[in-house]
């Protein structure tokens, strides 16, 4: 009888910052959840592969790339992929505040909102998951 | 000799009988009237000589109309007042000068070599109606400048002037009788223009002896005195005038007139007497009105004037600066707009205010200064207060045209409150100043606007305003340093700020899963000192993040529509974490009338005003009920807080809702909570309070809300 397992979901993290990566890789994982976390966002690209991740956590403001081209190369790879943006910066957050959700393109795109640090553990699962699960049929 | 009826004919008789005959003929041939004109020596033989004295009488009988004009004088005063009683009518003439008589038909002049007694010679006789006519004529104009008999008489026996307003247009008789004035003077007070002067000195020079002799001898007190304009022209005569014991003074707007006034006669005229020139006409009058008129007229002058000698040194040294009030803006406006056109190094303009520039741009003097400073090399600088209405102006003034590659126009822009100037400065090649005070700045034009002006070319005067001008001008240089620092210091907390969030994160988060992993007791209490810290950190960031964007006024509402009631359950919820271990069992958090309330605002924002609002009571209070309330109150929303904890410190009460304003012992807080909050409900449109309670321990912080900010 074959067994049926469900695949733990899986996250990728990218912040230039490791530990922050450190400690969202490990909240993730105390809830279940599958990390792979990078500092430099080229190793994260080179070990990208499509249809692995449930979600992508970025950060926005990175010394070689941001966290948008960095998404838009992730994209060309796997065009479903999901995406959350991650930034310390009031300025990038109202602004990606304002366009989420409402603008429709960006939503079919994945880009799916914007969270700013430093925020809770608890409140980083609930959004990831909500986020993980959406447009999901 | 007979003349032959019905004849016309000129002729001239020769012979004492001849003449006196024809007078007699006259005389009788006479229908209705005889005017007769005499010198002074004339009336004794009309009163004297029997065919003339019974010729009178007769035509008198006859009904004839006689009138009769001579100098009355001391010497034939007696004669005159028998001749009165014959005559109609007398009137006296002052330096009469030939004798005629003339009736209705005839003409009889009898040319006279001026002796005493003695009846003339020779007569030109006529009775040509032309010839006729003219004589009367003649006759008529005499007669009406002459003055009653009867006053000349009262004025020889009692040596009393009678009133009189006369012009003179005759130049000996003015010459005569401005000496008279002048020598009859106890006081002498002259007003006149430089051509009014060297008139004076030609003719009158002598005359003003007799009232400076009695100043001198202290008989006149104030002598005699003398107002002018002191240029280089009229210097050396005034020199000359000075010297020979007459005050002067300067006075730079004469009245347009010459006129001299003593304490019994004036005498005035309108003409310049340019060149010293005699003026045709003077009008002389010893009527109280009018010299009482003009004595005060020249005690004004005087009061103003300055003394001479001062002037004199100025006008030598070269500083002939004078300043000018303005009362009339149009003429400030022609002024202001010449200055500007005639410039020929440098424009200095302060403009008081946006109105006052855009009124003055309007007038054309923005662009007039550009054309100097395209067209004569003219450094053209202009302040002016900051607004956005009149950029495009100021864009436009600094904008090339293609044939001026490189002219010289600043414009630079002062804080209004600090230049404190209600006043258009114009300073033009330092030498020229301008000062329109501003009236009404609510008015469109210029000449509304503007109130009284002051012009200046006096060296000192220019200067100040220009180092006025050039303090400002370095004001701005400064302001613009200080803004500049200012600016780099806030973006510096804003980077500093932002990079305090990001090691926040690991401490925050970290903790938060070692404190789900760990059981030890003892280790949790430790780790919830690390995060209550690492949040109390947080809290300081945000709240420094938050002080940058009010100062900086970019504190942005991120409103939506939501449930009031749901946000205030969930913030009291939040802060019951708040409250301290020990603490928990004794304090109550109560949230009463559970009404829903949906309003307009930004939600995180009033969140972190409720969550303030209750941290601080939560920090005040050791035991009892903190209670929260929101009422709706027509088209508002009230909430407060009430505790029951120490209450406001007296002290600090009337600087509660200002920066860092905590009490020092009171350990935690960054003193910025209450600041931002009341930031906050007044960025909604709202206002914040606090009191003690009057009935009980503890404060009370209300808030109230538009539903619709």
């Amino acid at each position: 009888m074959a067994v049926m397992t469900i695949a733990k979901p899986r996250v990728m993290v990218v912040d230039d910052e490791p530990d922050i990566n450190l400690t969202f890789k490990t909240g993730l994982e105390a809830n279940g959840f599958v990390v792979d976390a990078f500092s430099d966002p080229v190793l994260a690209l080179s070990n990208f592969k499509p249809g692995v991740y449930d979600l992508l956590l970025l950060d926005v403001r990175m010394p070689q790339i941001n966290g948008f081209e960095l998404y838009e190369k992730f994209r060309k790879i796997d065009s479903k992929v999901k995406a959350c943006f991650i930034t310390a910066h009031d300025v990038y957050y109202q602004s990606l505040k304002e366009i989420f959700p409402p603008r429709k393109e960006m939503l079919l795109s994945g880009a799916k909102g914007v969270l700013r640090k430093p925020i809770s553990i608890n409140d980083l699962i609930e959004t990831v998951e909500t986020f993980r699960r959406d447009g999901d049929q | 000799m007979e003349i032959s009826k019905g004849s016309s004919r000129n002729m001239i008789l020769k012979g004492t009988q001849n003449v006196i005959d024809a007078e007699v003929q006259s005389f009788s041939k006479a229908q209705t009237r005889v005017d007769t004109y005499m010198n002074y020596t004339r009336p004794p033989l009309a009163i004297g000589l029997d065919p003339i004295r019974k010729a009178f009488l007769h035509s008198k009988d006859r009904g004839i109309y006689l009138r009769y004009i001579t100098e009355i004088t001391k010497e034939n005063l007696s004669c005159c007042k028998e001749l009165i009683k014959i005559v109609d009518q007398m009137r006296h003439l002052d330096a009469i000068k030939g004798n005629f008589m003339v009736s209705e038909s005839e003409y009889v002049g009898p040319l006279i070599l001026f002796e005493h007694g003695k009846i003339a010679p020779q007569a030109v006789y006529s009775n040509i109606s032309e010839v006729v006519e003219q004589q009367q004529y003649l006759f008529d104009n005499f007669w009406n400048q002459a003055i009653p008999a009867e006053e000349r008489i009262k004025e020889i026996e009692e040596g009393v002037m009678p009133v009189r307003t006369r012009l003179l247009e005759n130049r000996v008789e003015i010459i005569k009788q401005l000496k008279h004035l002048n020598n009859s003077a106890n006081k002498l007070s002259i007003c006149s223009t430089f051509g009014g002067m060297q008139m004076s000195y030609n003719y009158l020079f002598d005359s003003y002896n007799n009232v400076v002799d009695k100043h001198r001898t202290g008989d006149s007190k104030e002598g005699m005195r003398w107002i002018i304009n002191i240029d280089m022209e009229s210097l050396d005569l005034v020199k000359i005038f000075l010297n020979s014991g007459i005050q002067i003074r300067h006075v730079k707007n004469i009245p347009p007139m010459n006129f001299g006034v003593s304490d019994q006669e004036m005498a005035v005229t309108l003409e310049k007497m340019e060149a010293g020139k005699m003026s045709q006409s003077f009008l002389i009058s010893n009527e109280h009105l009018y010299t009482n008129h003009f004595n005060s007229l020249f005690d004004e002058l005087w009061k103003n004037g300055i003394d001479a000698k001062d002037r004199i040194e100025d006008v030598e040294q070269g500083n002939l600066g004078d300043i000018e009030v303005i009362p009339n803006s149009a003429r400030a406006k022609e002024l202001y707009l010449n200055l500007v056109k005639s410039a020929n190094e440098e424009v200095l303009l302060i403009f008081p205010t946006t109105n006052a520039f855009i009124r003055q741009h309007k007038m054309g003097v923005v662009q007039l200064a550009k054309e100097a400073a395209q067209q004569r090399n003219v450094k053209v600088r202009i302040l002016m207060p900051k607004h956005e209405s009149t950029e495009p102006l100021v864009r436009n003034l600094k904008e090339d045209t293609h044939h001026y590659r490189n002219y010289d126009i600043d414009v630079r822009y002062y804080i209004e409150q600090t230049s404190g100037t209600k006043a258009t400065i114009l300073v033009a090649d330092r030498k020229h100043s301008l000062v329109m005070e501003l009236r009404d700045d609510s008015k469109n034009s210029f000449d509304e606007a503007v109130g009284f002006s002051t012009y200046s070319d006096s060296r000192p005067g220019v200067l100040s305003y220009v180092s006025i001008f050039e303090n400002i001008w370095l004001q701005t240089e400064m302001y613009k340093k200080v803004k500049e620092t200012e600016r780099m210091q806030k973006e510096f907390i804003d980077i500093a700020a932002h990079e305090l969030r990001n090691p926040i994160q690991p401490i925050l988060g970290l903790t938060e899963i070692l404190h789900s992993q760990i059981k030890d007791v003892k280790q949790k209490e430790l780790l919830d000192t690390i995060y209550r810290n690492a949040k109390r950190l947080n809290r300081l960031t945000e709240d420094v993040l938050d002080l940058t964007k009010i100062e900086s006024q970019s504190l942005q509402l991120h409103t939506e529509h939501f449930n009031l009631r749901d946000m205030i359950l969930n913030t009291i919820a939040d802060s019951r974490n708040e409250i301290k271990k020990e603490y928990k069992d004794n304090i109550v958090l109560e949230f009463v009338r559970k009404n829903d309330i949906f309003i307009e605002a930004d939600r995180g924002r009033l969140n972190q005003v409720v969550s303030n609002l209750l941290n601080n009571a939560i920090k005040f209070t050791k035991e009892g009920i903190i209670v929260t309330t929101a009422e709706k109150k027509d088209s508002h929303v009230v909430i407060s807080v009430k505790d029951t904890g120490t209450g406001i410190d007296p002290e600090i009460l009337p600087r509660l809702f200002t920066r860092f304003a905590t009490k020092s012992e009171s350990k935690t807080g960054t003193g910025l909570g209450l600041f931002i909050s009341k930031s906050i409900v007044e960025a909604h449109g709202g206002r914040i309070w606090a009191e003690n309670n009057s009935d009980e321990k503890g404060a009370t912080f209300t808030f109230s809300l538009p539903l619709e900010c």
